[in-house]
Parts: structure tokens; C-alpha cells; sequence
């Protein structure tokens, strides 16, 4: 339905003046035409946007191109699937044996104990048991901002004091004034590295002495969601930290890099002690199924497919990078399988607008400015962003 | 009708003076003026936000829903509004109007940003009057539709101005 005017009303208001809209308009909504000056605090929408699951309840069928969550289309492997279905006679079974199995198999690769890591279905339910395992009246959680907001969101609703410490000119995490964030009523320090929304990586010395120093006062939680995209994953985790008693979580998923984020299933390595205090908000392992832990040991560490779905995000990002150069805009260098640029219009009309296009991708505002998260998808999904890119860039 | 469109150009002269300062001090001219009468949005209930020759764009987002006029005669008209916007530095130039009938004839009208130079308004009122002759009681309801805005335009301004003051709450 439009604006319907019956002509009595309108001439009972008054003005017919056919000239003056324009010396109106820009004045009342300069955001329009200038999003770089939009005052955001006015707007409804968090600094996040919308999140993946707002948009995936209002995208449009069928939708070309998949971009708003950061998965990976290029996962599960063939083991993963196979294992799945091999499974499937036997799923009647409580898997209590295969978590043994898997986590003995992590425990092996990161060389830990067995007693050190925590399974649960995806980190999420691990995220929300560390926010009330370590929630007391009165606590705050530091954070990067932006950042992912998971954890601290979720503490945020449980009472605490949510404190946002805005990222380096870079766009990384800033880890020095993290540290001076911190106070007596801190509980916990949030580090997700690398970071999203910004696929940023902070400096791995820094972040060790970081975590070493910190950790002495309070619990650091390291999110390495997305460090199988790093070059050097091991050499940049803090797992073999925890074989040295420090007091930090490290989280990991096969949400992301092993195509798993709609199997559910990730973990955190840990002090047994902290894995006792977490186990008290969740159910963790008894949330996994069957199929989805003889998936995960299945096709845990397959390079074969690791690296084969790492070059295709190579490709398709790089694919991504010329697109935006092309049409005049610039980006974040990613360390992972998103991409975060500075977009010309109000975000949310670019996403609506993509959207309409078949494209579902993200936006975030910070630094008095809109930004579109993409997440990196295969070719054909790249093609269909570029396609709608260039409708509306 | 012409003298009626003039005074209210003078009558709001004031608040245009704070209306351009987001243009960046560029405005619409002759030729953009011709040229954006001749951009066409194919479909405005799906199309509302169109590139053309990589240089300008009709962006609907902001004006609401079309509006539907019925007059005395019971002929119903529609009017879709966009803003004409230079893509290079995102400036507002205009606004762009398809007025269409109720046999689906489509009229384009371009009304110039308030910097737009006097000649390029005397070309948009003398078109606007040229349809007037062709669709009788085009200016009015025109009028109507623009006057609407206008009123919403300073509800929102006095509101503060931001998204979240919707059309319907000043209405």
C-alpha cells in the first residue's frame, strides 16, 4: 500500500507549494546523500547491525549469495560426510565414547592433556558458560571494539558491565589500553584473534606477553575461531600456554574453516579447574551428536581438505579485493575468510539493497562510519556480490 | 500557477539556505537536469535504488511508500519520488518525480537541489506547466505530494532529524 491523500485533507493543511522540497531534504537527512557524517547515535541498530540471524530470517529465497556469517561453503569434507553417514545406523547410541576419541585426538595434535580440553556443540555454549561462570555484581568484561560480541553480550544480560575498548588505527585489537581497562572488578578479558569483524591479527609476541602478564590478575578468553586461516596456525595459537598453568580459555570451533557451523561442534583447552567451573552453565558434550563428533574425527586435520578449502578462500577473496579496487573502495587486508570495508552508504540500506539483489552481507558502524562485513564465499557467490556491487557501489 | 510556485520558492528561501549545506556546494545542471528526465526506473516498487551511466543515482530509500492520489473525476494517480544523487562524492542534486496515470502513462519531472542555478529552475517550473497543459491538475496533485514531504521533512527536522522518526508518527 502507498500514501493515499484524499485532496480535501491536504488542501485543509495548507501549503501547495511544488518547489519546496528541496530546500528540505538535505537539511533533514544528511545521511542520505553523506553517510560519512551520519550521526549514529540516533540510529536503532546496535554497532553490529543486524546479526547472521536477523538476516538469515529476512533474506530472501533463493538467495545467490550466502555472505552474512562468515561460514565455509566449501565444508564439510567428503570424510565429514561420510562419517555422517556411516554413522547414522548407530545414532540411537549415546556418543559418549567418541567424545573421548576426539578430544584425545586434539589433545594429541596441541600436545595437552586430554583433561584440558572441553567439548561442546560449537563454542557458543562455552562463550555463554564463561560469561555466567565468571559473573558476580558489580564485574565488568574488556573487550575489543569492535569486536565479537557473543561473550560480552551475553554477560551484558546477566548484569555485568560491558567495557569496549576501541581497536588501533589499524583496525587491531589494541592490547595496551586493554590492559589498562582492566581493574579490580574485572572478571574476565575477551581477546578475539583473530578479530571479527575486522580479520585482523595482533602481534603473536605481544599478545603472549599480553596473556602472560594479564592472566596473573584475571582470566583471559582467547576466541581462535579463525586461526585456521592463519599461515601458521600453531605458531600463533596460546594453547601451549595452558601446558604452563595459565589462567586463559582458548576456544576453538569447526564452525568455520572445517565447514562444521551447522553440525555444531568446538571446544575450549583450559585448566581442568576452569573446565570444572565452566561445566557447571552447560551441557557441553552431552549437546553433541553422534554424527557430528564422528564427523569432526573424521576430517580433524585433513589437510588435504584444509588446504584445498584454504586456497578456494584465497582465490574467491582475492577475487573480492579486485572487485572493491575496482569500483574505487578500500578494505582491511584479511587474515581469514571475511572482509571488512568502509562502505559509501548508510549500512543498513546497503544491505537491504544487496539483499534485494539475491546477496546477503553484513554491516557494522564505528568510527562515525558504515562498514560492510562480507564473508568470503565460493566463486560463483564472489560473481553474485560483484554483480549487486556494482549496481549500488 | 506559475506565481504560486515562486512564492513559495522565496517563501522558503530561509530554510534552503541550511537545506545545501550537505551538497557540497555542487549543484544540478542544465544538462543534468535534461539527462536525469530521461533516467528510468523500470519497476519503483522493486527498484529503489538505480545506477546510471556509473555516474548518478535514484535512490528511493527515505521517501516512504509511493503516493496514491484519487481526484474529484475518481482517476487515480501515482507518484514515486527519488532522490537524484551524483555518485562521485555522494551529492544530492535533486529530486526525481514519476508521476503515473491511471492508464500507466508515466511523466518525469526532475526538481532541482535549492543551488541549482536560476535557469535550471525556470526550465523545471516551465516543465512542470508544460505537463500541467498535457495532465490536467498535474501541479496540484503534484503540490499535494510535495507539501506532504516538505511536512515531514520539518517534523523530522524538528525531531532531530536520525531514522527512527518514522513517516507514519508525524502524520
Amino acid at each position: 500500500m502507498g500514501n493515499t491523500i484524499s485532496r480535501r485533507t491536504l488542501l485543509r493543511r495548507g501549503a501547495v507549494l511544488a518547489g519546496a522540497l528541496p530546500f528540505a531534504g538535505s537539511l533533514l537527512n544528511p545521511a542520505q546523500a553523506a553517510p560519512s557524517v551520519t550521526g549514529h547515535a540516533a540510529t536503532p541498530f546496535s554497532s553490529e547491525g543486524w546479526t547472521e540471524r536477523e538476516i538469515a530470517l529476512n533474506a530472501v529465497e533463493p538467495l545467490k549469495a550466502r555472505l552474512f556469517a562468515n561460514e565455509n561453503p566449501f565444508g564439510p569434507s567428503d570424510k565429514a560426510k561420510e562419517a555422517i553417514m556411516n554413522t547414522l545406523p548407530v545414532s540411537y547410541q549415546y556418543p559418549m565414547r567418541s567424545m573421548g576419541d576426539l578430544s584425545q585426538k586434539i589433545a594429541d595434535f596441541e600436545k595437552v592433556k586430554q583433561e584440558n580440553i572441553f567439548l561442546a556443540s560449537g563454542s557458543s555454549p562455552l562463550l555463554m558458560a564463561a560469561a555466567l561462570a565468571y559473573y558476580k555484581p558489580g564485574c565488568n568484561v574488556v573487550t575489543g571494539d569492535p569486536s565479537y560480541a557473543d561473550l560480552p553480550s551475553k554477560a551484558q544480560r546477566i548484569g555485568a558491565k560491558w567495557v569496549k575498548v576501541p581497536l588501533t588505527t589499524e583496525y587491531k585489537l589494541d592490547l595496551d589500553a586493554m590492559e589498562k581497562a582492566i581493574d579490580d572488578n574485572t572478571v574476565l578479558v575477551y581477546i578475539c584473534n583473530p578479530n571479527n569483524p575486522t580479520a585482523t591479527v595482533v602481534d603473536n609476541a605481544k599478545l603472549k606477553s599480553f596473556c602472560d602478564r594479564v592472566s596473573k590478575k584475571v582470566t583471559v578468553f582467547i576466541d581462535e575461531a579463525y586461526i585456521d586461516y592463519l599461515d601458521d596456525p600453531q605458531g600463533t595459537t596460546l594453547i601451549p600456554m595452558v601446558n604452563t598453568g595459565s589462567n586463559i580459555i582458548v576456544a576453538r570451533t569447526f564452525s568455520k574453516l572445517y565447514g562444521f557451523a551447522g553440525l555444531r561442534i568446538g571446544y575450549v583447552v583450559t585448566q581442568p579447574e576452569t573446565i570444572k567451573k565452566l561445566s557447571l552453565y552447560t551441557e557441553a558434550s552431552m549437546s553433541i551428536s553422534t554424527t557430528t563428533l564422528q564427523a569432526a574425527i573424521a576430517s580433524y586435520q585433513d589437510r588435504e581438505f584444509l588446504d584445498g578449502a584454504l586456497k578456494k578462500t584465497i582465490a574467491s577473496k582475492s577475487y573480492l579485493y579486485d572487485v572493491l579496487k575496482k569500483e574505487g573502495y578500500m578494505y582491511v587486508p584479511s587474515s581469514t575468510n571475511f572482509v571488512l570495508f568502509p562502505i559509501k552508504m548508510d549500512g543498513k540500506q546497503f544491505t537491504d539493497e544487496m539483499m534485494k539483489r539475491g546477496v546477503g552481507v553484513r554491516f557494522w558502524k564505528f568510527n562515525n562510519q558504515d562498514w560492510c562485513r562480507i564473508s568470503i564465499g565460493r566463486m560463483d557467490e564472489m560473481e553474485a556480490f560483484a554483480s549487486a556491487f556494482k549496481e549500488i557501489s | 500557477m506559475k506565481s504560486i510556485l515562486f512564492a513559495g520558492v522565496l517563501l522558503l528561501a530561509g530554510l534552503g539556505v541550511r537545506a545545501q549545506d550537505s551538497t557540497g556546494g555542487r549543484a544540478l545542471t542544465m544538462e543534468e537536469y535534461e539527462k536525469a528526465k530521461t533516467f528510468s526506473v523500470a519497476d519503483p516498487d522493486k527498484d529503489t535504488y538505480v545506477k546510471f551511466e556509473n555516474a548518478y543515482i535514484l535512490d528511493h530509500n527515505g521517501f516512504g511508500k509511493p503516493y496514491f492520489i484519487t481526484g474529484d473525476d475518481g482517476k487515480k494517480k501515482r507518484i514515486d519520488l527519488y532522490k537524484l544523487i551524483l555518485k562521485d562524492g555522494r551529492v544530492e542534486l535533486g529530486t526525481v518525480i514519476y508521476y503515473t496515470t491511471e492508464t500507466g502513462k508515466r511523466y518525469t519531472a526532475c526538481m532541482p537541489g535549492y543551488k541549482a542555478p536560476p535557469a535550471v529552475w525556470r526550465k523545471y517550473f516551465e516543465d512542470i506547466h508544460a505537463i500541467d497543459k498535457e495532465e490536467q491538475f498535474f501541479v496540484l496533485k503534484l503540490s499535494y505530494v510535495l507539501s506532504e514531504e516538505l511536512g515531514y521533512q520539518l517534523y523530522r527536522s524538528g525531531m532531530g532529524g536520525g531514522g527512527a522518526v518514522s513517516r507514519e508518527a508525524g502524520t
